[in-house]
């Protein structure tokens, strides 16, 4: 990765909610919901997050958006650290962060017509001269696959799919350096969801776009994105190119994972066959020292239940990856 | 296979609109044995949730009506059967496991009460009787120190085990038909294995029949004997699994399955690879007509097939598609 350019980087990014209770002896309760993870973005590229509800994914896209005070660690936006600006700076920097939510209901004001709310953001943020923000306007609906007549219309006129086209359109106003993503695709039909990942895809092959993509589905993790981190409690445990990953996991909790998934084959049907995970995934409060995935891990050793594992580079097939494991590679 | 227990006859359903009447589900027919998985398959408002509410006389009303068809249940017809008696096959002979296990459980009353409380409804036993029952059906679906869980509330239980309190209170009546619709859309995908497998297991210890309603192919593929694919109010294809999912005939069941991205499949795609998608939406089931419903988003269809009168065809044995293109179709 010499030549690439890095759009958005994190450093042990770190973020805890103290609860304001305390357990049976004494010690304040906190969640730990991301628990010092750091990750790189190469521009034009997609890093993906997936992990099960509660691991931390949704809240490491919400410190991205800079969008949580208690946010700890640093991050960097095309050079420029985020954790040292005032607000107003930090307010400047906004247009070059755009986002994309899960639920195309929820996200579009139901009063606002679909034109003035692809062009609130670049009033908001100042982007652009006034005068040419409805062309633009016009110019984004084409680029999503609407017809720029829509801009007249309500949130309600459209399919579900059309609405995620236009929270797309939203999130492409400003020409952002970097995208979050949060499940843009899990609440559509599978027949949409193709549709809008496609988009997706030719919008990245042409605009050179940067996405930070979360999600729980593994199959739409490994046709978008380049990059994928497995999140777990909150840290990451195994990250990597994402078909590799998706060919060879190495991490245990990777393994179980990919199994886990229901595949399209009633021949073979290795959903029962694979191993199983026992019970829930514990509590992000105060949770126990050593490896957080000890307790349901069928290979965990004396060593896992005190020191938690840092990932640390593994060489596979002459790629390299990282992986959360002290038996990495051996199990 | 043995006779069916369950035999729906060309079953449709209309709704009462502001625009007139719409006909939700129209020639909707399958069978289904004891011992027997028949999975349901579709996009959101394909009708394949109207389909099972049919089956439990629970059509929304006074908008909601069955106009015509049958539904035999060990030979009585279900439509013509009075209140009372819907009452007691309800929960009794057919029960159903519904989607969201925190709305349908009251939060009000503990789990082991309200698992009681069908017990008390469908048989005329003592409350100890009751409470053993409650006790044994908490066990066999694997929740743990049950005489103590019996107590809790609901938001005192994890996603996964009020699912299985879910799945308790459909099988304490020792019902011969259960319905399951998206059982596991809510879960997460290990949480959605063991619930998977349990259901399994559990079916047949008893026999019992199950009708699965899921939009996840990979689901169906993993547990169906038999599937039934629903577009727009419609069964456009129907066979045991393995001919439906890997030589599907009907071109929308292809389109519904290439579309999705399999791990096995994204895997082995290069980055440039796209999927394939079903262009458009599906149509507006008030301005829908005769002919075939997917015509107009098919590729291989023609004038004729917009008024072609749909019907099933027999692809190969009991493998059934409702498509004019399919070889002795053609007349």
């Amino acid at each position: 990765m010499d030549e690439t350019q890095i759009v958005f980087s994190a450093r042990d990014l770190t973020v805890h909610f103290n609860l304001g209770t305390h357990d049976s002896e004494g010690n304040p309760r906190v969640v730990h919901a991301v628990d010092g993870v750091s990750f790189d973005i190469a521009k034009g590229t997609t890093l993906g997050i997936i992990g099960e509800s509660g691991c931390g994914k949704s809240t490491t896209a919400l410190a991205a958006m800079q969008l949580l005070g208690n946010a700890r660690g640093k991050m960097q936006l095309s050079g420029v650290e985020l954790s040292e600006l005032s607000k107003g700076e930090l307010r400047s920097q906004r247009k070059n962060i755009q986002i994309i939510f899960q639920d195309p209901f929820s996200s579009l004001n139901p009063r606002q017509r679909v034109g003035s709310l692809i062009r609130t953001p670049m009033d908001l943020l100042d982007v652009g001269k006034p005068e040419e923000r409805d062309s633009r306007v016009d110019e984004l609906l084409e680029l999503v696959g609407l017809r720029p007549e829509s801009r007249n219309l309500f949130p309600h006129q459209f399919s579900g799919g059309q609405r995620q086209r236009i929270g797309i359109a939203r999130a492409l106003a400003t020409s952002p350096d970097l995208i979050v993503c949060d499940e843009p695709v899990s609440a559509l039909d599978v027949a949409i969801q193709a549709q809008i990942l496609n988009l997706m895809k030719d919008l990245q092959d042409e605009l050179r776009l940067t996405y930070l993509f979360i999600s729980h589905d593994m199959g739409v993790v490994s046709y978008l994105c380049h990059e994928v981190a497995v999140m777990y409690l909150g840290v990451f445990v195994e990250q990597g190119d994402s078909k590799e990953i998706l060919k060879e996991p190495l991490h245990p909790y990777t393994r179980v994972l990919l199994s886990a998934i229901p595949k399209i084959d009633p021949v073979n049907r290795s959903l029962f066959d694979a191993q199983k995970l026992i019970g829930d995934p514990p509590s992000p409060i105060n949770p126990a020292p050593g490896c957080r995935f000890a307790g349901r891990c069928p290979h965990a050793k004396d060593i896992c239940r005190t020191d938690l594992p840092a990932l640390r580079p593994v060489l596979v097939n002459g790629l390299q990856r990282h992986v959360a494991c002290h038996f990495a590679g051996e199990i | 296979m043995s006779d069916p227990i369950l035999q729906v006859d060309q079953l449709c359903v209309d709704f009462k609109t502001k625009s007139g009447p719409v006909r939700v589900l129209n020639d909707v027919s399958f069978s289904l044995s004891a011992g027997e998985t028949l999975g349901i398959v579709g996009e959101s408002g394909c009708g394949k949730s109207m389909t099972s509410l049919a089956v439990m006389g629970l059509v929304p009303k006074p908008n909601g009506k069955i106009v015509s068809g049958s539904i035999y249940y060990e030979g009585e017809d279900l439509v013509q059967a009075p209140e009372k008696r819907m009452r007691q096959i309800r929960g009794g002979d057919i029960s159903m496991i519904f989607q969201e296990p925190m709305t349908s459980l009251n939060p009000v009353f503990s789990v082991g009460k309200q698992i009681g409380e069908a017990v008390k409804l469908h048989e005329d036993v003592s409350r100890k009787e009751i409470n053993e029952r409650v006790i044994d059906v908490l066990t066999r679906v694997g929740i743990p120190d049950p005489v103590k869980r019996a107590n809790d509330f609901p938001h005192q239980m994890s996603g996964g085990m009020r699912q299985r309190v879910m799945i308790a209170m459909a099988l304490v009546c020792k019902p011969r038909i259960i319905i399951a619709d998206e059982p596991t859309t809510a879960l997460d995908v290990t949480v959605q294995a063991q619930i998977l497998e349990l259901m399994l297991k559990l079916q047949e210890e008893e026999n019992t029949a199950v009708i699965l309603i899921s939009h996840d192919m990979g689901v169906i593929s993993q547990v169906s004997d038999r599937v039934l694919v629903m577009y727009a109010g419609r069964t456009i294809e129907e066979g045991d699994c393995v001919s439906v999912v890997q030589e599907s005939a009907h071109p929308y069941t292809k389109g519904l399955i290439s579309c999705i991205p399999d791990i096995e499949h994204t895997k082995n795609m290069a980055f440039s690879d796209r999927l394939p998608v079903i262009e458009g939406i599906v149509p507006n089931l008030i301005t829908i007509g005769d002919g075939c419903a997917f015509a107009p988003r098919c590729t291989l269809a023609d004038d004729a097939c917009r008024n072609w009168k749909t019907g099933p065809v027999q692809v190969a044995g009991t493998h059934l598609a409702s498509c004019r293109k399919i070889d002795g179709s053609m007349a």
